[in-house]
């Protein structure tokens, strides 16, 4: 009965990974997953302008998000961007410590600078 | 005799139908970001409101999915020997993979509570919905750094139920097909 069953574990995963493309195809569907996630993961970039420097958020989920930097919280409505000042004395610490908070789950990035 | 052999039947039947059953056995959330219905036969994972099941875990999927088939196979040779057994008196064997299976998920459990103990420092039941904080520097392979406050929803499907009392039935026709075997054998 084990040998049987592992014969038809392994020759249905074999005819699966054919069908799928081998490597390749296999390969390439776990790339899409990535690209999935990455669309799905908010933006984040630094824009130095005449004004200052302002961290850019955009909003690239399908709900809203809110985004925390040194006491400054802004709510992102979902494809929508926006920036957030960040004060210069940031830049001796050399560090940016971001909160993004979607949904019940709360990320904090400290991003060296 | 007949009450053993229809404990046989009754037993690859259910292994039968927990095999062939698309639905899931566990659901877990990680902030309503990441939803997971989890089976040993399938793990359909969505980040946001994109499905991952075909793509990023595909690769993991593509092994259950064998698995599932290999089991139903098991499942179906079980059966027929069970009916074989009525006809011809025979005692067969009893399958035991939704007991181990069932188990599994419920040691599956205590790992989590270990593993979460020895990162945050506190026991946390990992059944309902519950608070867990997580510092990312203290996970090295991913070599972050900062923290994730998540509210985490883990809890058992109806499914898992029919499976671990599937399971606790499987192992009671082991225990009676043992003590039939003992009395045949005098």
């Amino acid at each position: 009965m084990k040998v049987g069953n592992i014969l038809v574990f392994l020759i249905s995963a074999l005819i699966l990974f054919l069908i799928n493309g081998s490597i390749n195809g296999i390969h390439e569907s776990y790339n899409q997953g990535l690209l999935q996630v990455s669309q799905e993961t908010p933006k984040f970039t630094i824009v130095e302008n005449y004004s200052g420097v302002y961290l850019a958020v955009n909003n690239t989920l399908a709900v809203p998000i809110k985004v925390a930097l040194y006491g400054h919280q802004v709510k992102i409505s979902p494809d929508e961007s926006a920036t957030i000042p960040i004060n210069n004395s940031v830049f001796k610490t050399h560090e940016i410590r971001i909160t993004l908070t979607v949904e019940n789950l709360s990320i904090l990035f400290i991003e060296r600078v | 005799m007949i009450s053993g052999a229809l404990f046989r039947l009754i037993s690859s039947f259910s292994y039968f139908i927990v095999a062939v059953s698309p639905l899931p056995w566990w659901y877990t959330s990680i902030g309503g970001v990441i939803n997971v219905y989890d089976s040993p036969f399938f793990v359909n994972v969505y980040y946001m409101e994109q499905n991952l099941s075909c793509t990023l875990v595909y690769p993991i999927n593509l092994l259950l999915i064998s698995l599932r088939l290999a089991e139903v196979f098991t499942s179906i040779v079980y059966s027929f020997s069970s009916v074989e057994g009525i006809v011809k008196g025979k005692i067969p064997d009893t399958p035991l993979f939704t007991f181990y299976v069932s188990l599994f998920y419920l040691l599956d459990l205590i790992l989590f509570s270990v593993i979460d103990y020895f990162m945050i420092g506190k026991l946390i039941a990992p059944v309902g919905a519950f608070k867990e904080n997580v510092s990312l520097s203290r996970i090295p392979f991913l070599n972050l750094n900062g923290d994730i406050s998540a509210e985490i929803t883990n809890y058992p499907l109806p499914m898992f139920y029919v499976t671990l009392a599937s399971g606790l039935f499987s192992l009671v026709t082991a225990i009676v097909s043992n003590d039939e075997r003992k009395i045949t054998r005098r």
